[in-house]
């Protein structure tokens, strides 16, 4: 499947298949959660990305079912490139509508970014003005989660974390993935 | 019962510019939270009580009144534009201040009453609390216009949605501008409150906000 | 007392022994804040940039349900983890208010009754997150103080699937908390929670008991006739 087709599924995917809601209620709902997250775990901004990050991962072991189902992709992906493709034209697309740019694959296709120049979690959002908050805290965690849990679920294990946010005063929002191997055993079927 | 308190007036200060007396009240100047300690206690309104020009002569002895606390204020004709802003919230707590106009700019004698100027605005702005409490259920404007007068000063409010006031303290009436102004500030408030790390009544301590604030003022005031 | 013939000199001022009122001693302005090049500052957004933007319902539901199970650890039964929600929807709320009004632009209204404000709910505020109005609006018969707004799909019940332990979750409390900031925002306090009240079409219809704090009422009725 070419790249333009994939971008058409995700389009076609965003229009006829996808009940939507009004954007600023998920943005406000996730602000909220972020906020309760700081809050509950005194400030430890660490502390605060890694469950951003476990809870976005216990998502992706769901959502990536109603992505198989939507998207009705017959195919698996033939390599990384394909996977990191499918990711952002059509994953990225059905779900919050934006289809981040993929950049800076390593020499050996392992490893790529995603720039993010639109993130409606962070709509609005300004970090703490803590002197801690803009160089610990990464807003959008979650969606690292959310990329390793769908993708554990298809048989790889990658590594997601942000290396760059507009919100610390960065000049781009960059996620770097990485694929640490393909998981060769089955996984055990979803009871669901 | 009426109370009465009586006050003897220990200390008259003028400024330079013969703007502005001020009465101290027994050893120093009645503070703010003072004022709203009695305001409390009591359930009284806090009051003001103006005296004209007529104090030149004999001025009294002492003051009875049945209110009570007496910051006595005095404002001559003659001062230039300045503002005091202040915005409040829903628990009459200051989340934001700044003056403008000349207030900055006056004369020495006015800088070096800053301290009483300052506590004379924010007792102004204060005690139109209640006035605005009860005009805001007469009216379903958010732009309340002037609520209060008091001598030469006016005070104007902006009540948003959530019961958070924008109080301006001004001494010359300008309707159209002031709401210009205010519906800046409506926009500012309402970008500072969608970040979920900013919450209801919490100080707005940014410098981009107290920036824009400043040039909102500047281009409407 | 005498009084010198000029009753008036100046005077240095004294040191502030009564120093700045505590309130505003801690309101100066500052900032450590580092800005993006690329990005402006949240002040120079527009804030109708998103008035109109959509995500997916399904990422909302998957966000709401870790949400859910995120607050059930730290809890200790429905009531507290419906308290939870409640308070997520509470800050929601109190944004979208604020929002909705300033969108409103010069037209914009506060409202001054109980009846206004519901209608204000049930129509403005619901179509403007929901996309559609809240399917009804009823007083209680029995208590002055109580009024009832429902809606026959609410979107926190789709696709969430409540944990066990949890059967009898109203997962309504989060648009309960909506309500309630909205109403406690707009000088109408009152506790708002959620009940499922299901009808032969719709399973999973909700209904939003308001009632409201006694001194709402005795306002609404010094109101009566003006």
């Amino acid at each position: 499947m070419s790249s333009t087709s994939r971008a058409r599924l995700g389009e076609e995917v965003w229009k006829l298949r996808t009940d939507k809601i009004n954007a600023e209620l998920v943005t406000l709902t996730y602000g909220s959660v972020v906020a309760q997250l700081c809050k509950d775990l005194d400030g430890d901004y660490v502390e605060v990305n890694k469950q951003l990050d476990k809870m976005g991962y216990n998502i992706g072991l769901r959502l990536i079912e109603d992505f198989l189902a939507k998207s009705n992709m017959q195919q698996k992906c033939a390599n990384f490139r394909d996977t990191a493709d499918v990711i952002s034209k059509v994953g990225f697309k059905m779900f919050l509508n934006i289809t981040p740019t993929i950049a800076n694959w390593s020499s050996d296709n392992k490893q790529f970014s995603l720039l993010f120049d639109e993130n409606p979690l962070a709509d609005f959002v300004e970090l703490p003005d803590d002197g801690k908050a803009q160089s610990e805290l990464w807003y959008s965690n979650m969606l690292c989660g959310v990329i390793r849990g769908a993708l554990e679920m298809v048989q790889m294990s990658v590594d997601a974390h942000f290396v760059s946010d507009v919100l610390r005063g960065n000049d781009t929002t960059e996620m770097r993935i990485n694929l640490i191997r393909y998981i060769e055993d089955e996984m055990p079927q979803d009871d669901e | 019962m009426p109370l009465v308190k009586t006050l003897p007036l220990d200390d008259v200060i003028l400024t330079e510019d013969e703007s502005t007396a001020v009465y101290r009240y027994d050893s120093g100047v009645v503070s703010f939270a003072d004022l709203q300690i009695a305001r409390g206690e009591r359930g009284l309104k806090t009051g003001a009580v103006t005296i004209s020009s007529s104090f030149l002569s004999p001025s009294p002895s002492h003051l009875s009144l049945d209110i009570v606390v007496v910051f006595v204020i005095i404002i001559m004709a003659g001062s230039s534009t300045s503002y005091y802003f202040v915005i409040i919230g829903t628990k009459d707590n200051p989340l934001y201040e700044a003056e403008f106009g000349s207030f900055k700019q006056g004369g020495d004698g006015i800088a070096k009453f800053r301290e009483e100027q300052r506590h004379m605005n924010q007792f102004i702005a204060h005690s139109s609390l209640d006035c605005i409490e009860d005009q805001q259920w007469a009216s379903k404007e958010m732009y309340l216009k002037t609520v209060d007068k008091f001598n030469n000063t006016w005070v104007s409010c902006f009540l948003t949605g959530g019961n958070i006031k924008f109080l301006l303290v001004h001494d010359t009436r300008s309707d159209e501008p002031i709401r210009q102004f205010f519906t800046d500030v409506y926009d500012l408030y309402c970008k500072t409150l969608m970040n979920p790390f900013y919450e209801v009544n919490m100080a707005i301590r940014s410098q981009t906000f107290d920036q824009k604030i400043k040039a909102a003022a500047k281009k409407y005031l | 007392m005498n009084r010198d013939p000029s009753p008036f000199r100046t005077a240095s001022v004294a040191s502030t022994a009564t120093s700045p009122t505590p309130k505003y001693a801690n309101l100066t302005a500052s900032t450590n804040l580092r800005y993006s090049l690329t990005r402006k500052s949240i002040y120079d957004r527009h804030l109708n940039r998103t008035k109109t933007s959509e995500l997916s319902k399904s990422a909302f539901a998957f966000l709401f349900g870790e949400m859910v199970q995120y607050a059930q650890k730290k809890v200790y039964g429905v009531q507290d983890l419906e308290k939870k929600l409640n308070l997520h929807g509470y800050a929601v709320g109190q944004r979208f208010l604020e929002l909705l009004l300033w969108r409103e632009g010069r037209t914009a209204k506060r409202e001054t009754r109980i009846l206004g404000i519901l209608q204000f709910i049930s129509h403005q505020l619901y179509r403007a997150i929901f996309q559609k109005q809240a399917d009804t609006l009823e007083k209680v018969r029995e208590n002055e103080d109580e009024y009832m707004i429902s809606d026959n799909d609410p979107v926190v019940n789709t696709y969430i699937s409540v944990p066990k332990e949890m059967s009898q979750l109203n997962c309504g409390a989060f648009i309960a908390g909506i309500i309630e900031a909205v109403l406690d925002g707009h000088c109408f306090p009152a506790k708002v929670t959620a009940h499922t009240a299901p009808n032969e079409m719709w399973p999973g219809r909700t209904v939003f008991l308001i009632k409201f704090e006694p001194e709402v009422l005795e306002r609404e009725a010094l109101r009566v006739g003006s």
